[in-house]
């Protein structure tokens, strides 16, 4: 290896190796060599020179890969009045607070997963979302504020107590259970990470009306695994959707869009 | 800041400890082991074996670092040499060793006794012998309290009361505390710091040893003066805190814990999200956490200078962490204009 002394004190090394495909590498690396010189208290000097016993006696100086690493970088973000993760600790004005603000950005039909309340949806028209009043359906954890009475954040509310009608989760989107027999759906490959339900909602729903936009998602992570179903309402959308889509050129990727299988 | 990740044990930690000067942690853990590491990089100096590997409940250096103590499931508080790992003395006890500490100045120790069918749990104090060797088995005294009258001691720690001297701090399963005379052992005073069941898990002092923070399982936190026993402040968690510190420097303590039940199902444990609570002192609001430890943290200890602070969890692993500047540099609004106004 060749060893240069760089004029700043710097030096540099340059090797060459072969690497497994027959090609010839050529690796150099610059180093500095700094000395630091702390003053520390001598006691502690000298338990540094104390030498290694029980299951380490005998071991060379320097951590032992085995029983020491280096973590991820973490960051240890100060600020006043840090707040849980989860709102339901949350004080009462900061979550209604929180929940008028995103509402507006946030809104996502739970059936179609277009931009509009999920109120018995179907394919309900996407411009009419900002007239609507009261929380959306989108809330997932944490219960839904009671009505008039002072809503404890946290505290357990029955779906049909909550704010905004009959929400219940338990009811299916209609005819979804038919479409699912019907072979309106299609399954859509090779999407981007970042692709996004409304997104995908929008694109699909020019083929006809979209009951169900569901980006596959791995259950522990969240992240979305590269494919997706969408459900129409009409089996000939399906058809159309799949004549026209596969191979369409979204986000730079080229998706894949055919029938989706049993 | 990248965590170093200390990974001597294979049960999960039960205490980490470290010296006076801080370039040393002891750890102990479940599975018996105890283990000395250099806290600047995380390098192990070495384990002493001289224990049966059966739970290790309590580790505490001496203040002088020659000599360290290690107690737990085997009955016994063994003392032996930092350097060289070799047993000087074993202290032999009726059941397991819950907690033992030497004092600041180095001249006692004591050991509190689990309580058992048939055995009323006992604090005992030893005197240290001058030569840090010839230890001696008479006590100097011996505490029991009537279950019936007080819960068993669960943890405890030296204080230091300017009128009165080295005074030991007994913290028990009933949230607790009682104020012994560390001379004679007689008690001072005793008065219920936390909400009924409110076991205390931990109890650490500040430097100077003039007051402390218990952490209990009622999911507060409270920081007391050792010389009134008053509460000064109060810091609550989410869940049922195991171990609390006070981080010298910054006007911060440090709270570790589990998971809210609620939380159990419905995060993954693949995450890391274990954490570690900073608070400050003063304020008692939450300011920041650490995440990283794939289970409940169950000790924190502090660097002496305020520079690192270290986790162990029932994931088996230790966390050491060096503050960067950010953590130097974070000031409440009024802290900086009290001190723009004092230099004036």
């Amino acid at each position: 290896p060749q060893v240069i002394e760089n004029e700043d004190g710097t030096k540099t090394v340059i090797r060459f190796h072969l690497n497994d495909l027959g090609q010839k590498v050529k690796v150099s690396q610059h180093i500095k060599i700094k000395k630091v010189i702390t003053s520390v208290n001598s006691a502690v000097a000298a338990r540094k020179l104390w030498k290694k016993f029980g299951q380490d006696k005998n071991k060379p100086p320097g951590p032992d890969i085995q029983t020491t690493t280096v973590g991820e970088n973490i960051v240890l973000n100060l600020s006043a009045g840090d707040k849980p993760a989860k709102a339901a600790e949350a004080a009462p004005e900061a979550e209604e607070a929180q929940a008028a603000k995103p509402t507006t950005a946030t809104i996502k039909c739970r059936y179609c997963k277009g931009a509009h309340f999920s109120a018995k949806c179907p394919y309900k028209s996407q411009l009419a979302s900002d007239a609507g009043v009261g929380p959306d359906g989108a809330d997932a954890r944490g219960g839904s504020p009671a009505p008039g009475p002072d809503p404890t954040p946290g505290k357990f509310v029955p779906p049909h107590l909550r704010r905004g009608g009959p929400d219940s989760m338990s009811i299916p989107p209609p005819n979804s259970f038919r479409d699912r027999d019907d072979e309106g759906t299609v399954r859509v490959t090779n999407l981007p990470p970042n692709a996004e339900e409304n997104e995908l909602g929008y694109i699909f729903q020019q083929y006809g009306s979209v009951a169900r936009v569901h980006i596959v998602r791995d259950r522990e992570t969240n992240q979305p695994r590269g494919f997706a179903f969408i459900t129409y309402n009409e089996p000939r959308s399906a058809e159309k959707a799949v004549k026209a889509l596969n191979r369409y050129g979204y986000k730079n990727v080229l998706i894949h869009v055919e029938h989706s299988r049993k | 800041m990248r965590p170093i990740m200390l990974k001597g044990h294979s049960r999960p930690l039960t205490q980490i400890k470290y010296n006076r000067e801080g370039d040393l942690l002891f750890s102990v853990g479940k599975d018996g082991i105890v283990g000395v590491w250099y806290s600047h990089n995380g390098e192990r100096l070495g384990t002493y074996d001289g224990q049966m590997p059966t739970a290790l409940w309590t580790v505490d250096p001496h203040p002088e670092s020659n000599i360290a103590l290690s107690g737990g499931a085997d009955n016994e508080v063994h003392v032996w040499k930092v350097n060289g790992g070799e047993l000087i003395h074993r202290f032999q006890f009726e059941t397991t060793v819950k907690q033992a500490r030497f004092s600041p100045d180095g001249k006692q120790l004591f050991a509190i006794i689990e309580q058992r069918m048939g055995c009323i749990g006992q604090t005992v104090v030893f005197d240290v012998p001058e030569d840090l060797e010839s230890f001696s088995d008479e006590p100097r005294f011996l505490l029991e309290f009537d279950p019936k009258e007080r819960a068993k001691v669960t943890t405890a720690g030296w204080g230091y009361d300017p009128e009165t001297g080295i005074v030991l701090i007994l913290a028990h399963d009933d949230g607790w505390v009682t104020k012994v005379d560390s001379n004679d052992g007689s008690i001072i005073e005793s008065l219920q710091i936390h909400d009924k069941p409110g076991t205390i898990t931990d109890i650490q002092f500040s430097t100077d040893h003039t007051y402390f923070i218990t952490s209990s399982k009622d999911k507060t936190a409270k920081l007391l003066d050792v010389k009134t026993l008053n509460v000064l402040k109060t810091y609550r968690g989410e869940a049922g805190i195991n171990t609390a510190a006070i981080t010298p420097v910054k006007d911060f303590v440090v709270l570790g814990g589990g998971q809210e039940a609620r939380d159990v199902t419905t995060t993954s444990n693949r995450q890391g999200n274990f954490e570690s609570r900073f608070y400050h002192k003063i304020f008692e609001d939450p300011i920041g956490r650490v995440t990283g430890h794939f289970g409940p943290i169950n000790t924190l200890a502090v660097h002496p200078d305020g520079t690192q602070f270290a986790s162990g969890s029932e994931d088996g692993y230790i966390r050491v962490h060096n503050f960067d500047k950010p953590y130097f540099d974070f000031l409440y609004d009024v802290e900086r204009e009290a001190i723009a106004a004092s230099k004036h």
